[in-house]
């Protein structure tokens, strides 16, 4: 299910999306290419995933008294990307608590790490097994555990673990860039299904099938990379970093 | 006329029968006279204030006697964050109350001292990195423009925006900036006269680079080519690290072509080649300043438009240096003064 961008009706051209070659392909061009850091790429997405959840889930929408979030958090750049979305949902007054079971030795994750402590945000030790606490304690739930990156042929724990406790909440959600678990390439039945989805840059495969609400976020990516893998982007509104889908 | 003596620390010392005059009618009678007992009262009246959405006019009261002593001058010149007015030094029917006092503290901006050690602490303690700072920061100028600025309110055919960089973190602040308005849809041009072997400076400009952003290779002397080329410039060229009394070349010269501009001048961060700590009378004179986290001190006579952006600022570091910063409306990532 292919969305067609703002185009006229003489030239309809339709929204790629990404295969995992593809997603990979692009973030190395703009790594060595284009010189963009892999500190400010995250922080362009964390960012952006932030106005998109405050877009989905505006602070007075929440259901209970607190507006408390929680973000579970993997251990590569996806992880990262959750760890800065949190840091700015504090900033626009969110209650964010993460949950960041395996840390890496890596310096930029480490450093994002920090900058969420010296925010007062709640790490937290373990994620309780038992669903109905987290429905209880948390308004939604924002999976930033696996991306594109990840084999999802060989999850190991206790992000394995994760994912079933996340298949049983009741609570609203949020997938950053891909739901956790799923193949990028094909439709994935049994993975988690989460009611948000926040593709960065571009969609990726698996989400022409996706039925809940799809943003599109990051607003910057140089012209020649959306010539050159034919992304056909949509027009993001005004000065706005997201666009839903 | 009865009228109250306000004291250079805010505190209303009733001349006469302590009654106020009031110009508006919404607040009742009955606070104000609690109003004039403490501290606590104030605070009460604050809370009615904020969530009646009343500007610190409700209020007014009218100085017995001028304002002679230089530490009520100095003090006079905080501005209310509610209704943006500046000092005493106003029409002499609308002067500040105690709570507007209370609520601007705008005293406590940043000189070039604390404006180091909040960076040093940044990057040190709270583990940001440089690169993730100049992309909020270059950002957040490049959304500052396009409020100050509007697509639609620029005169020129094309929306062109000339760029002018210097060496430091404020030229690659720049560089973001004129990057974000390349994807907002501008034409920004850049002069980047000297370029620096640091590393991330260099990514940055090559990210301009392949976003087709033009580089001028020198800046026109001839002021009128530059009015009649572009809509306004951006000043990125020195920031509150430079020693503002050393200016080298060419920075000095193209201070001098930028006094002569007739377009509008956005500055980032502060006015380039004015002193952090005070009031330069001869530099550049923009129309536009960006302040970059806090105001700086020298930012407290700036008479035109005034932005704060960049929301990234951890509270405990508010806190310790006594920033009070306003607060941003809902998720903007900058607030005009």
């Amino acid at each position: 299910m292919n969305h067609s961008s703002t185009e006229p009706a003489e030239t309809i051209e339709l929204l790629r999306y990404l295969s995992k070659v593809e997603t990979a392909a692009i973030e190395t061009e703009l790594l060595r290419d284009y010189r963009f850091g892999q500190q400010q790429l995250i922080e362009i997405w964390g960012h952006a995933c932030a106005i998109a959840i405050t877009k989905a889930f505006p602070l007075t929408s929440l259901g209970k008294k607190q507006p408390t979030v929680l973000v579970v958090c993997g251990p590569d750049q996806n992880g990262s990307i959750g760890l800065v979305c949190a840091r700015h949902l504090r900033i626009f007054e969110y209650e964010p608590t993460i949950y960041y079971p395996k840390r890496t030795p890596h310096t930029i994750q480490q450093d994002f790490t920090v900058q969420c402590e010296k925010m007062d945000i709640p790490f937290l030790s373990y994620l309780p097994t038992e669903v109905q606490l987290i429905n209880d304690a948390y308004n939604l739930v924002i999976d930033a555990i696996l991306g594109p990156e990840t084999d999802h042929t060989d999850v190991k724990e206790p992000y394995a673990g994760i994912l079933v406790t996340l298949k049983q909440v009741k609570i609203p959600i949020v997938s950053v860039d891909i739901p956790s678990g799923w193949d990028v390439d094909q439709v994935t039945s049994d993975g988690i299904n989460p009611d948000v989805l926040i593709s960065l840059m571009a969609p990726k495969r698996c989400a022409t099938s996706f039925t809940g609400k799809h943003y599109l976020a990051g607003r910057f990516l140089p012209y020649d990379i959306q010539k050159k893998y034919d992304l056909n982007l949509p027009e993001y509104p005004g000065i706005d970093c997201v666009i839903e889908l | 006329m009865e009228s109250l003596y306000v004291d250079a620390r805010g505190h209303a010392q009733p001349q006469s029968n302590g009654k106020v005059e009031s110009m508006n009618q919404e607040v009742p009678e009955e606070s104000l006279r609690p109003w004039l007992r403490g501290p606590r009262a104030r605070l009460k009246l604050l809370r009615l204030m904020s969530g009646s959405g009343a500007k610190c006019g409700v209020m007014l009261t009218r100085l017995q006697r001028p304002v002679h002593c230089q530490k009520e001058q100095a003090d006079a010149t905080a501005s209310c964050s509610l209704c943006g007015l500046t000092g005493f030094h106003l029409p002499s029917t609308h002067i500040h109350t105690p709570i507007c006092q209370q609520l601007s503290k705008v005293s406590t901006l940043p000189g070039k001292v604390e404006t180091a050690a909040i960076e040093t602490e940044l990057l040190r303690d709270y583990r940001f990195g440089q690169q993730q700072l100049i992309e909020i920061w270059g950002h957040a100028c490049a959304i500052a423009i396009t409020k100050a600025f509007p697509l639609t309110s620029l005169a020129k055919k094309q929306p062109t925006v000339l760029v002018v960089c210097g060496p430091d973190q404020n030229g690659s602040i720049g560089l973001v900036c004129a990057r974000h308005l390349r994807i907002f849809e501008y034409e920004p041009t850049i002069y980047y006269p000297k370029r620096t072997p640091n590393t991330i400076h260099q990514d940055f400009t090559v990210q301009c680079e392949k976003m087709d952003i033009p580089f001028l290779s020198y800046l026109p002397t001839e002021v009128q080519l530059i009015n009649d080329a572009y809509n306004l410039v951006i000043d990125a060229i020195l920031g509150p690290e430079t020693d503002h009394t050393d200016v080298k070349e060419p920075y000095a010269g193209i201070l001098v072509t930028l006094k002569q501009v007739k377009i509008p001048i956005a500055s980032v961060d502060m006015p380039s080649g004015w002193d952090v700590d005070q009031v330069t009378s001869d530099g550049i004179n923009p129309d536009v300043l960006i302040s970059l986290t806090a105001p700086k001190k020298c930012a407290t006579s700036f008479s035109g438009k005034h932005f704060l952006a960049g929301r990234f600022l951890p509270y405990d570091i508010q806190k310790k240096y006594d920033l009070n910063l306003p607060e941003y409306p809902g998720t903007d990532c900058l607030i005009e003064l």
